[in-house]
């Protein structure tokens, strides 16, 4: 079959093998070998060393709980007792390998829901050096759905006004969020009014009259990155989000009907107007999907190539980055930025569609019943900010891959009500499960620059236990014909199975100990519609 | 301007759905011009097809019918009537017809409408678009004209299906007193849809031998695996009215002797089954049987090759040509319940059979089957010279040396337009380049090669522009596929092709039914299509695992349960205890590999992987999921070489892993 990037010249996968190497031999240690460069820190924290891997220029430093490093640890003894089948790294070896990145500063630091990924894991937070001419910039250390977020607006009704209505509540806002199809007009489908929406992001929501100007305070880069130019997002990409504007996407993305169950910080809650037990909320989580996964793809590719140009070298394929200021960087960040503003439109569309449904449910406006967007967050992004580090104020390009940005009290970026409170993170933890609010703090800024958890991702059932079990006639059988039955590589044995592990309750406590954010309020969902 | 579209199917009420909404669009927006827009329909059957994706938003006249968040949905097909269709769309000029030729350089159809006006009316277009579908094939049938039907009046011995027109001759066929049973040839979707008709009909016994020249049911859109998944929770819906007698005859065929009660040794059903057989037997047993765990088993040694009394038999794919049966998610026990106490039918599944000669009652002897070829035919001559047939009797003589005494016999051996475009063409027929099976060859715009003006849609036409193109993608006779190419040609037809970029649909192939309880995901080219000969051989019959999953042996290895208690490096883990199991198995040519993951029962996922990339995958029941996951890889091409094995493993969790 022919080659697809030749053939169409827009968009590819990563090449099977570079002409230059420019990735590092896997070491091969033992569990005890690599536990020489793990230390622990705190009852929360632990150091990886450099030396864990080859080139680490930082250390490597992750959050957990005494439950949560068992299987941080359990993991990587897996992988080293293994067999070795499969490619899979375990997250520790993962969160090490960023830490072998040019230009990266500090440290490259893990949440405690962290788990593998594709390059980075998924909860890694890594920031670059804006003024270091090496640094680099990775796709892999923003994931493929850009801009994937959590969005919450408030509501004035409490949990007896909509009992009685939840089930029609839910089916009429899965009528009116698409789940496919943009709704009549409000929801742009030609290629033109995508382009702008790529360009302006929020800023194109307010002007075709859906999004309220207050709207845009209370999310993350106003819900517009001003990098974003439209041209750089391939017309591939384009193709793969134009069906998908002004929608919930598929997958692990929802909308849901949430109650606030419990406030833990009330002072906080007031500010964010959600201080009330048994207030409804409404928390939309969505990203950039098709379009976004197409956008790190077409840059993987890109970045692979410049690689040797560049004479970057990385310990993972998967690393694959560009300089910052090359014109590979530059155009994964204006293409990511736009990727971005989509997923901001995306979301707008989704609060108007809520509103309207709430206000025709109940009868009234969504002014009156205090719609209002508390915070819009995002936990796959890149941004530029500064932050201080070693007493020094620096510019960095700081990476967060599912997670999120937690600012604190007085922090200029934040609106003006949150001041004093600091930056609401939303949690969002997977559909059906509860969820929570929280908020920046200080210590967070000073250790993971400003950033805590995303969410647990997918509830994981009973972590499996595997077993090289011992061969059988039949897996001779089926060995003769060719079959290998790789008997998944031995992990995670634990002791006790629990019965969900990294659940969002158990992170956002690990956080809140580890002081990078507080508990604000819980949530607990009524009603989901899922795309 | 005029738009005729000809065909009432889904392709052509696509077509003409889209061509609507886009029209009031621009009704909306502009000022109508003075000279109008105008668009005809012509369809041949009172009865149209509309076709809708299941949960989409299709009523919307905003909705941009081929805009998804997914490629992959199911799609519905409704009837409508002359009425509901006027009222639909009251801009269109509905003519209930026949296109009895077309002439290109006038551009005008020439249309002779129903009964009982059968008025011959002449149509101009400035785009026209043929939606004309096609017809069954004659399949191993000696010749075409064995379809038609003799003189009254016999009944009619050989029937082919086509739609639903077709099924209501179906079922006055099954209550001839003289129709006592019936053969079927076939193992696709239309021909799986038939006999859950023949088999679900109440009333008296009606015997139905159902002829698979593969290996398992389902061939077009399932794998050995898949199939073997899901046949058991077919067998599992059966009911029995009394203890201990199956309602349902188990025929044996080499001895053609109906058995009607199957006792084995006297054992106690209320015994608790001590060996592992038995313990996998009962882990098996259809639900709400009391039959006890060795009457299963009696019948599953013989399920392969014989008869299986499957009542019920519940196959909803919603795939094939609407309007044979409903199979509403609501509803579908009460069905069942009311049919349990119904007479009985006795289907017998004939598997890896051709047949080989054909014989009515007015034939001496017997004939040769149509489909051989070369040498094949010519042994076949030779062997059925010496072959008795039984004369005043319907026969067919299967490659076994078997004969089998049919009343009725149902062609269901797909379809082909070669028949009805040489009709609608007329003399026209010369200047239109044709496909397979006599198909329509179109350009990437749907344009009838070599023609401007003129488009094709639906079956009738052959995509194989899109196929060399776009490689995850391949042509079915879908619904599916017929409804987005009708939206495309309706696009292409008002030149709105390039600005809706709306051939997205036809990047990869994307098709999701349900075969009774479990859902079907197919992607890309999940069978091996376009790979080559040996891999589309691999992937469609590879039986070992096939075999594991259906007779639930103990010897399945993979992920175990962690309650499990025994010492594994010394025993092997109960069956219940061994979650699923992955492969993986890398073919000696190209650079490809196939991954599996099986959970007995539960789910069945495979993944064909080119290059490192993953280029087809097939999901059942719960692995649907992750279809949305397996879509963005594929679509995005991402090289998955370095998770190798580890794609498939549950603890990745690879919708997390890709996100």
């Amino acid at each position: 079959m022919a080659s697809f990037a030749e053939a169409t010249g827009d968009c590819g996968a990563p090449s099977t093998s570079p002409t230059v190497s420019t990735v590092r031999p896997r070491i091969v240690r033992t569990y005890e070998e690599h536990m020489k460069y793990i230390k622990k820190l705190t009852p929360n924290s632990w150091s990886i060393l450099p030396g864990f891997v080859p080139g680490m220029s930082v250390p490597g430093t992750f959050y957990v709980n005494s439950r949560l490093e068992q299987l941080m640890l359990s993991e990587l003894r897996q992988s080293c007792d293994g067999t070795g089948v499969g490619g899979f790294i375990p997250a520790v070896t993962q969160i090490a390998n960023v830490a072998a990145l040019p230009g990266i500063v500090k440290s490259s630091i893990a949440m405690p829901d962290v788990h593998s990924g594709y390059g980075f894991s998924i909860g890694n937070v890594a920031a670059f050096d804006m003024n270091d001419k090496d640094a680099i910039v990775s796709p892999g250390g923003v994931g493929f759905d850009i801009n994937c977020g959590v969005r919450l607006l408030r509501t004035n009704l409490f949990e007896g006004d909509i009992k009685d209505v939840k089930e029609q509540l839910a089916q009429s806002l899965f009528d009116h969020i698409p789940v496919g199809v943009g709704s009549k007009g409000v929801i742009p489908t030609s290629p033109g009014d995508l382009d702008s929406a790529l360009e302006l992001g929020m800023d194109w929501s307010l002007r075709e009259g859906y999004a309220w100007a207050e709207d845009k305070e209370h999310v993350e880069e106003y819900g517009r990155m001003l990098q974003a130019d439209p041209r750089k997002v391939s017309k591939r990409a384009k193709k793969r989000g134009l069906p998908q504007l002004g929608t919930l996407g598929a997958g692990n993305h929802y909308c849901e009907i949430q109650i606030v169950d419990e406030v833990h910080d009330q002072k906080a809650a007031n500010r964010m107007g959600i201080g009330a037990r048994g207030q409804v909320v409404v928390m939309i989580h969505s990203g950039s999907r098709g379009l976004g996964h197409q956008v790190a793809t077409d840059s993987l590719v890109e970045m692979e190539r410049a690689m040797a140009r560049d004479g970057i070298t990385v310990n993972d394929r998967q690393l694959a980055c560009a300089k910052i200021h090359s014109t590979e960087g530059q155009n994964y960040l204006a293409a990511m930025s736009a990727a971005a503003n989509f997923a901001w439109v995306n979301r707008s569309a989704m609060t108007f569609l809520a509103r309207q449904t709430f206000a025709k449910m109940f009868d009234s406006t969504p002014d009156d019943l205090d719609m209002h967007v508390v915070y819009d967050v995002s936990h796959n992004i890149a941004k530029v900010e500064q932050h201080v580090v070693d007493d020094q104020l620096r510019t960095l390009l700081v990476h967060r891959k599912g997670a999120t940005r937690a600012f604190p009290p007085h922090h200029p970026l934040i609106p003006v009500d949150y001041q004093f409170t600091g930056q609401p993170v939303l949690i969002g933890g997977t559909m059906g499960t509860c969820s929570y609010v929280l908020s920046g703090t200080q210590k967070g800024m000073d250790t993971t620059f400003g950033s805590t958890c995303h969410g647990a991702g997918r509830a994981q059932s009973r972590a499996k236990s595997r077993r090289q079990l011992s061969y059988t006639d039949v897996l001779d059988n089926l060995n003769r014909k060719g079959i290998s039955i790789r008997v998944a590589s031995p992990k995670l044995v634990m002791e006790e199975a629990p019965e969900s592990y990294k659940d969002v309750t158990e992170v956002v406590n690990t956080c809140h100990d580890a002081g990078i954010s507080k508990k604000v309020v819980k949530l607990r969902p009524v009603a989901v519609v899922k795309g | 301007m005029a738009f005729v579209v000809v065909g009432g199917g889904v392709a052509g009420v696509s077509v003409i759905s889209e061509l609507h909404r886009q029209l009031q669009r621009q009704l909306h927006r502009h000022t109508p011009s003075p000279s109008g827009q105008k668009i005809i329909l012509v369809s041949p059957n009172a009865t149209l097809k509309m076709a809708t994706h299941k949960d989409g938003d299709a009523n919307d006249s905003d909705a941009n019918d081929n805009s998804s968040i997914s490629l992959l949905k199911e799609v519905i097909v409704d009837d409508l009537t002359v009425q509901e269709f006027r009222k639909r769309f009251p801009r269109v000029d509905l003519y209930i017809g026949t296109v009895t030729s077309t002439s290109v350089a006038s551009k005008t159809l020439s249309v002779t409408l129903l009964p009982p006006s059968l008025l011959t009316i002449s149509i101009n277009y400035s785009k026209l678009c043929f939606c004309v579908g096609a017809s069954p094939s004659s399949g191993p049938l000696p010749s075409r004209s064995w379809l038609s039907p003799p003189p009254p009046p016999s009944p009619p011995f050989i029937h082919s299906i086509r739609d639903s027109h077709s099924i209501s001759t179906l079922k006055s066929l099954t209550n001839l007193p003289s129709v006592k049973r019936i053969a079927v040839i076939g193992n696709g979707g239309i021909a799986m849809e038939v006999v859950h008709a023949l088999t679900s009909r109440v009333n008296d016994r009606l015997d139905v031998d159902w002829i698979v020249r593969d290996k398992f049911l389902g061939h077009t859109l399932l794998d050995a695996t898949a199939a073997a998944m899901i046949l058991p929770s077919l067998e599992n819906r059966m009911r029995c009215r009394d203890d201990n007698v199956p309602s349902n005859a188990f025929i044996d065929s080499s001895e053609d002797v109906v058995v009607s009660e199957i006792v084995v040794d006297g054992v106690d059903t209320a015994v608790e089954p001590t060996s592992k057989k038995q313990k996998t037997l009962e882990h098996l047993q259809p639900h709400g049987s009391s039959l006890g765990p060795y009457w299963f088993d009696k019948f599953r040694a013989e399920s392969r090759t014989k008869g299986s009394p499957f009542t019920n038999a519940r196959c909803a794919c919603h795939s094939c040509r609407p309007g044979f049966f409903c199979m509403p998610n609501g509803g579908v026990e009460d069905e069942m319940e009311e049919k349990v106490d119904e007479g009985g039918r006795n289907l017998k599944i004939i598997y890896e059979r051709k047949v080989m000669g054909f014989k009515r009652k007015t034939d001496e002897q017997f004939v040769v089957a149509g489909d051989l070829n070369g040498s094949e035919r010519e042994e076949v001559l030779e062997k059925i010279k010496i072959v008795e047939g039984n004369k005043g009797k319907n026969q067919i003589l299967l490659d076994s040396g078997e004969i089998l005494n049919v009343d009725a016999l149902i062609i269901a051996c797909g379809v082909d337009s070669n028949h009805v475009l040489d009709s609608v063409l007329g003399a026209s027929k010369e200047i239109f380049s044709r496909g397979k099976n006599g198909t329509l060859k179109v350009s990437k715009q749907m344009k009838c090669l070599g023609h401007t003006d003129v488009f094709a849609a639906g079956d009738c036409c052959d995509l194989g522009e899109f196929e060399k193109e776009n490689e995850l993608f391949h042509q079915m006779q879908l619904w599916s596929q017929a409804k987005i190419e009708g939206t495309y040609a309706a696009h292409c037809m008002l030149g709105l092709d390039e600005e809706l970029m709306s051939d997205f649909c036809f990047e990869m192939f994307a098709h999701q039914t349900t075969f009774l309880d479990k859902r079907v995901a197919l992607l890309g080219l999940f069978n091996g299509q376009k790979m080559g000969g040996k891999l589309n051989e691999f992937v469609m019959t590879e039986e070992g695992l096939a075999k594991e999953v259906s007779e639930g042996g103990a010897e399945i290895k993979g992920l175990v349960d962690p309650t499990c208690e025994i010492d594994m490096a010394r025993e092997t883990p109960p069956p219940d205890k061994i979650e699923s199991i992955v492969s993986t198995k890398k073919l000696a040519e190209g650079d490809i590999k196939v991954l599996t993951r099986v959970k007995k029962n539960k789910e069945y996922v495979k993944c064909i992987v080119s290059g490192g990339r993953v280029v087809g995958a097939m999901l059942v029941g719960e692995a649907v999921d992750l279809a949305d996951t397996m879509e963005q890889i594929m679509m995005s091409r991402i090289n998955v070489d370095a998770l190798d094995f580890d794609l498939l493993d549950d603890n990745i969790e690879i919708d997390e892993y890709f996100d």
